[in-house]
């Protein structure tokens, strides 16, 4: 393993990181995303073109990668990494309490009320066991746990 | 990986450690700085010398030293380096600030800033300027030898650690709120302290020129100051008014957001108009940057420029009433506990109003003529920092402690503590303003008879301060060695909804619900804040 590492460096790049080797080589001839639609994949369709000669670069111009991606949804109106609220399953009630994404089993939710200006934000630890619920608002909320099973204590 | 002690506490990235390393530093820096205290009054316990041999000019090497340490390495290290490090990630849901290791570059530009404070307070006479540090008193022609530079050099070493501190605080707030948090929803010490960076980035860099030019007259033989040269002293006034009005306000700011998380959580009610109380602390903000001659009324000021500034200074009331009106309508109707942090909580705001009132007087620049440097301005600015700042920082002390160490406090020590501190800086700084009123210069250490008995008074004061200070000292200690475990004991913080024993499954703050100690990361997976769909 060693051998072979020290191999590559010398044969290709002297100084370059055995990190840097490993990298998967990036596709490149994907053509520039402008839409979202467009989006081939983490390949060269979220770099960039780069600013015209002699203008300054705006940041559209220069993002790569998940910036990129992110930036593109923002144009669209789409929150593409779901940061605003990321629940999708459940209408509150302690019947069919909001399903709390969560990778470790519980997670910490602030509650704002139906329309956000309810009230002022609440917090709740919210658990996958039993349902947890805004002294405000009422709003219930119950944790889904999203993870690899095998790595679930439930 | 397990770090071993030294480079743990050295190479630190973790804003929890760092806020540590900040809150040791400040309760050394606020030992050092209240010995120099009472050594003052001390001497102006009775008439003639007591302790300083008729050596005035050592008097006002300990006002100095005093003053640069209480502000600088004291105040600020507290509110912004400990406080604001610990629980500005914990109340926005992030796991740590943004740039990490400019955070422990930060604290470390301050160790030596204390250590060439001190150097400069022991060598040859002494800095005897004051904080203000005024040419051409402070030129070579008055203070020669290297004692003026090195306090100098203390004042860069603490721009360069509040400036870094100041950037990363923003870069914090403004990219690393969690999912769904925006601007408007962060909590109100979260704004302050947001209040409280840009201050400091925008009026340090002022000083830094101010300080340099100084530095530059001093040493390499420029006349920026020198009226023989062409320069003028009056210019190194208004470059340092101009960072020094901000800057009293950079040591309020912070305390004024405490104060708003202690009242609601004690009151168990919402903060009343929250809102107002964010635009209050910034228009507050903008009108410290306009208001910076009210410091200079007595340098021959044109007519029109006094009544400005008495106009702008005037209208400083206006947020500030709003601040404290709100904190009163929180109070009202609230089920209202007195915990510590409670008291600490009232007592600012009682005696901040006070110190708010006289501040009122000294903003006329026509009362200012006779209030100018006499002891009414000394007693104005203890009322508003040594019990505005001091108590919302010991308050927060009380209010965040057991979330920062897992341990609950000892509530008779802490309680002793609050009355010995309540009753001390009373008893220290409200004879201030009669002799003030009566004509006594602040930086005399000497004084004709008749103002013998309010001063006696006030230096029974400054004694009792010590015992309070011991007082805390042991309240800290007995935390810290018996505290009971927080995770098996009923909270002493209470939530204004519910029970105590709820605490960690609800509240309406997020810092108050984590587990105590917090852990390393804070949060295995980011809290979100939503408004359902």
């Amino acid at each position: 393993m060693f051998s072979r590492i020290l191999k590559q460096t010398v044969s290709k790049r002297t100084l370059t990181s055995s990190s840097r080797l490993f990298q998967a080589p990036t596709k490149v001839n994907s053509p520039t995303a402008t839409k979202l639609a467009e989006v081939t994949g983490p390949d060269s369709s979220l770099i960039g073109p780069g600013a015209q000669p002699g203008t300054i670069p705006s940041n559209l111009d220069q993002a790569t990668g998940l910036e990129r991606f992110e930036m593109l949804g923002k144009m669209e109106g789409v929150d593409v990494f779901d940061m605003e609220n990321p629940i999708f399953e459940g209408s509150g009630t302690m019947q069919d309490p909001y399903l709390v994404p969560t990778y470790v089993g519980y997670r910490y939710v602030g509650c704002m009320g139906k329309k956000g200006e309810e009230h002022r934000p609440y917090w709740l630890k919210v658990t996958c066991d039993e349902p947890a619920r805004c002294w405000h608002s009422g709003v219930v909320f119950l944790g889904k746990y999203v993870g690899a099973p095998e790595h679930s204590h439930h | 990986m397990k770090l071993n002690y030294v480079t743990r506490w050295t190479f630190s990235t973790s804003h929890k450690d760092m806020a540590m390393l900040y809150l040791m530093f400040g309760m050394v820096s606020a030992m050092v700085a209240t010995g120099m205290s009472v050594l003052m009054r001390m001497e102006l316990a009775n008439g003639n010398s007591q302790f300083f041999y008729n050596n005035h000019q050592a008097f006002n090497v300990m006002v100095t030293g005093h003053a640069m340490a209480m502000m600088f390495l004291f105040v600020m290290p507290v509110l912004m380096g400990a406080f604001g490090n610990f629980f500005v990630p914990m109340l926005m849901g992030a796991v740590d600030m943004a740039f990490a290791r400019l955070n422990n570059m930060s604290f470390w530009c301050l160790p030596p800033a204390l250590v060439c404070v001190m150097v400069s307070v022991f060598m040859e006479s002494g800095p005897g300027t004051g904080w203000t540090v005024y040419p051409p008193l402070s030129s070579m022609g008055s203070h020669s030898g290297p004692s003026v530079d090195l306090a100098m050099f203390a004042l860069h070493l603490t721009t360069m650690s509040s400036l870094l501190g100041a950037m990363n605080f923003m870069v914090t707030m403004l990219n690393m709120r969690t999912m769904g948090m925006h601007m408007m929803n962060m909590p109100l010490f979260v704004w302050a302290m947001f209040f409280t960076a840009m201050l400091l980035l925008l009026s340090l860099p002022v000083l830094t020129a101010g300080v340099t030019l100084l530095l530059l007259d001093r040493n390499f033989n420029t006349g920026f100051y020198e009226v023989g040269a062409g320069g003028d002293p009056m210019l190194y006034e208004h470059l340092f008014w101009f960072f020094g009005h901000p800057e009293v306000y950079m040591l309020m700011m912070p305390g004024f957001g405490m104060m708003s998380h202690m009242v609601s959580t004690y009151s168990k009610k919402p903060m009343f108009g929250e809102v107002g109380m964010l635009y209050a602390m910034g228009s507050m903000g903008l009108l410290g940057f306009l208001v910076w001659s009210h410091h200079m009324y007595m340098v021959g000021l044109d007519m029109d420029s006094r009544a400005y500034f008495t106009s702008a200074t005037m209208m400083m009331a206006v947020p500030t009433g709003m601040k404290m009106f709100s904190w009163l309508a929180t109070l009202y109707g609230g089920e209202m506990r007195l915990g510590v942090p409670m008291l600490f909580a009232l007592g600012f705001l009682f005696l901040f109003t006070m110190g708010g009132l006289t501040g009122v007087m000294l903003s006329n620049a026509s009362m200012d003529v006779a209030f100018h440097d006499t002891y009414y301005v000394v007693g104005h600015f203890h009322y508003v920092l040594s019990m505005g700042a001091l108590f919302s920082l010991m308050g927060a002390y009380y209010y965040w402690g057991p979330a920062m160490f897992g341990l609950n406090y000892n509530k008779v020590w802490a309680e002793m503590h609050f009355w010995l501190l309540f009753m001390s800086v009373n008893m220290m700084f409200l004879p201030m303003h009669f002799l003030g009123l009566n004509g006594q210069p602040r930086r005399m250490p000497d004084y004709p008879d008749a103002f013998m008995g309010w001063n006696y008074i006030s230096s029974m004061g400054s004694a009792m301060s010590m015992m309070s200070v011991l007082a805390g000292l042991k309240s800290v200690l007995v935390q810290l060695e018996n505290g009971t475990n927080e995770e098996f004991d009923t909270q002493v913080t209470p939530d204004f909804l519910e029970a105590n024993l709820t605490r960690s499954n609800r509240d309406h703050a997020l810092e108050l619900m984590l587990s105590r100690p917090a852990e390393f990361h804070t949060f295995r997976e980011l809290p979100m804040l939503v408004t359902p769909r």
